[in-house]
């Protein structure tokens, strides 16, 4: 049965409060914007339904609270550089981490990954050398009896390259002592949801052959697209809230630039739309079709919302906990079917929404790019390939 | 097809001059308004229309009454145009999408769209040719949040340092 895990970042506490109220799974921690003395203080039965991502993408960065970590690998090494992390120091890091990540009871142990743009020839090498020889080494004397996950963080062209893709698949379903793989997908676009054909098939390949050969699956930093991956049968999705837990970029691990980002606009849910609405659209779609309102899930998160006094921000919790509770609700739905069945209800899922956003079309309302139907096209096409091929 | 302007800043400048533009905007129709304001690129609300413009009067009942007119103006590009000017209803009365007449065949033969979202479709030329295809009729704007943001701000404007209607901008900078 695929679970729905909570993936932690920047104000984790809405995460972890809303899985105290039984939304969610598990929780997937990092250190980027966990110190170690919160995630050693989080109640044991906390820790025993998460999985801590160690967050090795940039192991030269400094950002956030990566060194409070001493296994991190600039604290270990006082600066990182690959022709400095000797055999040594790369031991002795998979030891400590994997040692705190026994320590702490996780339901899992992750050997980290670097990030890596494009498509080294060397990348299986590194990764090797780096990360997982030491990991599995680690792990295999201190005698670790939770599932290890491989993290992979594969870009875009990584994954819709066939033969680089086998490559990864033969590699990391013959690592000895591996029980699954913790995979993340960072998105270089700026739209805010995936269009690209070809890459959602390519993922959805990727997760059933890994699947076949009995791994465990979690897709990490997961948008809204994790209800589409449901076709491909993985263990996990996660939901997040802000943006970049819900999409992966470096940016979050590299040195701060000086110029200020503006924060997004502030967005809701509406399940039955796929999509997060740029909240000023709201009195639109409620009084432009019957029932608009319905759209959006009703919940306690959402009666606040809806008071003409609330103030919208992208840093309130408010939007974020309702999407919680809406997705689960979606989600579970979802995972009550298994096979063909699972795509038809999918299927459903994005008819209804395709349907939805027809009527409010028909009825005048024009959506920005972001807010719009637009992905519901693709990931339709994509559905029906990808299930044409299994 | 080339266009007749050579950049968005270009089309603005133009059609803010116009004839056209001036007469309905500016003049006939908000005869008898007490107040305008006015801004270029007003950020902070939902999109950045081109220009906003704003008219308020006092009715004889003491009320303070506001319309805003949001613009979107584009060489091309109209169904973006038209994604903006429709965010701007949600806080002006009218918007208005301003296209390059070059460039206006597209949107021309999609009014349905225009209509159905109940947003104005202009055009400009060269020659400062101002030509309506669409006017929006008056409508609430959709987003109380940004309503009363919008409003609490622009009555200050409006109705404590207001501004001379007959006023009539050759150039409009005034920033929000």
């Amino acid at each position: 049965m695929t679970s729905l895990f909570h993936q932690l970042g920047h104000n984790y506490i809405w995460s972890i409060d809303s899985f105290c109220n039984g939304v969610g799974d598990g929780i997937i921690l990092g250190p980027r914007y966990m110190e170690m003395e919160k995630v050693i203080a989080l109640p044991a039965w906390i820790r025993q339904q998460a999985m801590f991502d160690p967050q090795f993408y940039l192991p030269n960065s400094s950002e956030g609270f990566l060194s409070t970590y001493p296994f991190f690998p600039r604290v270990l090494a006082r600066g990182f550089s690959t022709t400095e992390w000797t055999a040594e120091l790369a031991y002795e890091s998979a030891f400590r981490c994997l040692d705190f990540q026994a320590q702490m009871d996780f339901s899992s142990v992750v050997i980290p990954t670097r990030f890596t743009e494009g498509m080294p020839g060397s990348y299986i090498e590194n990764q090797t050398q780096l990360f997982v020889d030491p990991f599995v080494q680690a792990c295999r004397e201190q005698n670790i009896q939770k599932p290890c996950l491989l993290q992979l963080v594969l870009n875009d062209q990584m994954i819709k390259d066939q033969d680089y893709r086998r490559n990864l698949l033969n590699w990391a379903t013959g690592i000895e002592d591996l029980g699954g793989v913790y995979l993340i997908f960072p998105w270089s676009s700026n739209r805010k949801q995936i269009i690209d054909i070809e890459f959602l098939i390519s993922v959805m390949t990727f997760v059933h052959h890994l699947k076949a050969t009995g791994m465990t699956v979690i897709l990490g930093y997961m948008n809204t697209e994790s209800l589409l991956y449901l076709a491909s049968d993985p263990d996990a999705v996660t939901m997040g809230s802000y943006e970049n837990l819900r999409m992966f970029g470096i940016r979050p691990y590299q040195p701060k630039e000086e110029k200020t980002i503006r924060g997004p606009n502030a967005r809701i849910y509406a399940s039955q739309l796929l999509q997060w609405i740029e909240h000023e659209y709201l009195g639109t779609i409620i009084r432009s079709i019957p029932n608009g309102g319905a759209l959006f899930d009703d919940n306690e998160h959402r009666l606040l919302m809806f008071e003409p006094s609330y103030k919208w921000h992208f840093s309130k919790p408010e939007p974020y906990k309702h999407y919680f509770s809406s997705f689960s609700q979606q989600f579970h739905r979802l995972i009550t079917y298994t096979g063909h069945d699972r795509f038809d209800a999918i299927r459903y899922e994005v008819q209804r929404a395709i349907r939805n956003y027809r009527n409010l079309e028909d009825a005048g309302v024009v959506f920005n790019i972001d807010s719009s139907g637009n992905h519901l096209g693709p990931w339709m096409t994509a559905l029906n390939q990808f299930e044409s091929t299994i | 097809m080339r266009a007749f302007f050579a950049t968005e800043e270009d089309l603005i400048t133009t059609a803010l001059q116009s004839q056209g533009f001036i007469e309905m905007f500016y003049a006939s129709e908000y005869e008898g308004w007490g107040s305008r304001w006015e801004g270029r690129e007003v950020k902070g609300l939902f999109g950045i229309p081109d220009l906003l413009i704003a008219y308020g009067k006092v009715a004889s009942n003491g009320q303070e009454i506001i319309q805003a007119i949001a613009f979107e103006m584009k060489i091309r590009n109209w169904k973006r145009a038209l994604a903006q000017a429709y965010r701007y209803s949600a806080f002006a009365h009218y918007s208005y999408v301003i296209l390059d007449e070059a460039f206006s065949v597209p949107a021309r033969n999609n009014i349905d769209l225009f209509k159905k979202a109940n947003i104005g479709l202009l055009s400009i030329d060269i020659d400062s040719k101002f030509k309506r295809y669409y006017c929006p009729t008056y409508q609430a704007p959709y987003s109380l949040n940004l309503y009363k943001r919008f409003y609490d701000d622009l009555s200050k404007s409006l109705f404590n340092a207001s501004i001379p209607v007959d006023w009539i901008p050759r150039s409009v900078s005034i920033a929000h």
